[in-house]
């Protein structure tokens, strides 16, 4: 069988850093917001394991425009 | 006082380390600010652990105080844009940029008006490169070059960066310095007289050389007098939020009026004002609506009365003293940045419902402008967040460390008397940095107090340098450089624009660091 003559594209494979990148900004916006109470709670009760998970989630959250790409 | 770890050359260098990888990562690496933020904040994070005995609970209320700090100034950008979104969906800054043109035939005015006046209005209201992309292609339409529109357009609005924005470059370098706003904010009008008229002359220069400058020269002394007294004015009354954007209408005012006068009446006619998309839609008053019923708001908040009414409904945060295990203390905090109803966050959101009520009595309410408005906002604010966010906590970091304390003693050892020369340029570099005057301030306002304190100089008239320097570094930022020669289609040749507003900004900012050496070691040496 005769190949096509209009070539067919190959769709470029867009990375999911690029792809993604805007959803994980906003989830790493709001994980600062969830990890904000963790910290001042956690900082004043002196509770190590809300300290934990405020740190937990500022680090993803901060790891985020690292990992993606614009 | 135990104030920690001993300075040495190594400790300084650590100390310097955070700000060291912000300034590379963003300069060398062009990083942009949430990328750059996130990782100066974790390398502040390691070196507070290892080299300066921080522990995790001392690091967590740090990074809380951040966010409280964060909460603050977030709270009025993201108000700031959403009203600015809602009025520009009604088709509102068209009509008031329109009838901004209408003043003056004279191109040297227009240039004056638009680029210096209302910029700094522009600025005043949004901020955020707002101004730089609503005048600067305004400007084009109007027939100046593309360089000079751009380039005029950074530099004029320089004035106004730290009261822009509803305040919020100033209300951080409060709530950093711990300066009250009536103490630090006349102080800081007072400094940037020297600005004004610089950014005035500076566009002048940009638009026709020595020519314009001698030309423009009256009209550029008698409105930066009216601008400057009207800044210090506000900021005398408390109304610092409106200290940008009234000096800026203040200076369209005085423009018109000198423009009708004999002195500019028949030279250098520009050929045709261009009518900015046809047909108006709604008058000048009520496209300015918003921005009068804000000024009402903001002058209703001042009174005793009213802030009394409203005074239980203030929140903020207690925070308790902490230490290092190398001795550096932290003092307790109560209601840390605290949030009351003058704050803008609330008049700007007042005002936008206010200017519902308006827009749909006049009849010229769009469906869905409150969603897009929304949209736009989370859109345009949500990197300038992170930004933020990173950038305050990495200053909360060091500052609860001990490092801005360590890397103050040596700036003061370094520079000694010298310091506010090299005050006013620290405050440039942390907007040429950031892009943003707020960021500046939360970088650097507590070093610049710090080293004001081991100096024994005054800490208010060097906290206003840091506010004022972060206000010129606006013009060569290169995130807003990059943006005004999008704007006016000048891609790829941003060094173009760059390369015009470079010696603009060194000169003001060098008339501002002698101001500032005079008023120190000078004229006000015993003032704290």
């Amino acid at each position: 069988m005769a190949a096509s003559p209009v070539q067919q594209k190959v769709p470029e494979t867009v990375s999911w850093r690029k792809k993604w990148r805007q959803q994980l900004m906003n989830t790493a916006f709001i994980m600062f917001w969830i990890g904000f109470p963790f910290a001042y709670y956690g900082g004043v009760r002196n509770q190590q394991g809300l300290i934990v998970v405020s740190f937990a989630l500022f680090f993803l959250a901060g790891c985020v425009p690292l990992v993606t790409k614009k | 006082m135990n104030t920690g770890i001993v300075l040495t050359l190594g400790t300084w260098l650590l100390a310097f380390m955070p700000i060291l990888m912000l300034l590379t990562t963003i300069v060398f690496f062009h990083w942009g600010a949430p990328k750059a933020g996130a990782v100066s904040w974790i390398v502040a994070l390691l070196i507070g652990v290892v080299a300066f005995g921080a522990k995790s609970r001392l690091l967590a209320l740090a990074n809380s105080k951040g966010m409280s700090l964060s909460l603050y100034v977030l709270l009025i950008i993201w108000s700031a844009v959403f009203l600015y979104n809602l009025v520009d969906r009604l088709g509102a800054v068209k009509v008031i940029a329109a009838n901004m043109t209408k003043v003056t035939d004279d191109k040297l005015l227009q240039c004056l008006l638009m680029s210096w006046c209302f910029a700094g209005f522009m600025q005043g209201v949004a901020g955020f490169g707002v101004p730089i992309a609503v005048v600067a292609p305004i400007m084009v339409v109007m027939g100046f070059r593309p360089a000079v529109a751009a380039a005029s357009c950074l530099v004029g609005h320089c004035w106004s960066v730290t009261f822009g924005s509803m305040g919020a470059g100033y209300y951080t370098l409060q709530l950093i310095t711990k300066i009250p706003g009536e103490i630090i904010g006349p102080w800081m009008a007072i400094l940037f007289a020297v600005p004004i008229v610089g950014a005035g002359f500076a566009v002048a220069h940009i638009y026709g050389g020595w020519a314009a400058v001698k030309r423009g020269a009256p009209v550029i002394v008698i409105t930066s007098l009216a601008m400057s007294v009207t800044c210090w004015f506000m900021t005398f009354i408390g109304a610092a939020q409106l200290a940008a954007l009234i000096p800026g209408l203040v200076g369209c005012g005085t423009l018109a009026v000198i423009a009708r006068s004999r002195l500019y009446r028949s030279t250098e006619i520009a050929k045709a004002v261009v009518p900015m998309g046809g047909l108006q839609p709604m008058s000048f008053h009520l496209a300015f609506s918003p921005y009068y019923g804000f000024v009402a708001l903001s002058v209703c908040t001042q009174f005793h009365a009213v802030s009394r009414f409203f005074a239980p409904l203030t929140f903020g945060l207690n925070y308790p003293s902490v230490q290092t295990t190398m001795g550096f203390a932290v003092k307790a905090e109560r209601l840390y940045s605290r949030i009351g109803i003058a704050h803008p966050a609330f008049l700007l959101l007042a005002t936008a419902i206010l200017s519902v009520s308006i827009f749909h009595a006049a009849g010229k309410w769009k469906t869905g402008s409150i969603i897009g408005a929304c949209k736009d906002t989370f859109n345009q604010c949500v990197p300038t967040s992170f930004g933020v966010i990173t950038m305050v906590m990495m200053a909360l970091v060091m500052n609860d460390t001990g490092m801005t304390y360590l890397l103050a003693q040596g700036v003061a050892g370094a520079t000694g008397h010298f310091f506010p020369l090299a005050s006013v340029f620290i405050g440039v570099l942390g907007t040429f940095l950031t892009g943003s005057g707020a960021n500046s301030n939360v970088m650097f306002a507590s070093l610049q107090v710090e080293t004001a304190k081991v100096l024994g100089i005054s800490t208010v008239i060097i906290a206003a340098v840091q506010g004022v320097g972060g206000s010129i570094g606006g013009c060569v930022a290169p995130a807003k450089v990059l943006l005004g020669s999008t704007m006016v289609g000048l891609e790829g040749r941003e060094s173009e624009v760059l390369n015009r507003t470079i010696p603009y900004c060194l000169g003001i900012a060098l008339m501002t660091g002698i101001t500032a050496w005079v008023f120190t070691n000078v004229l006000f040496r015993s003032l704290q």
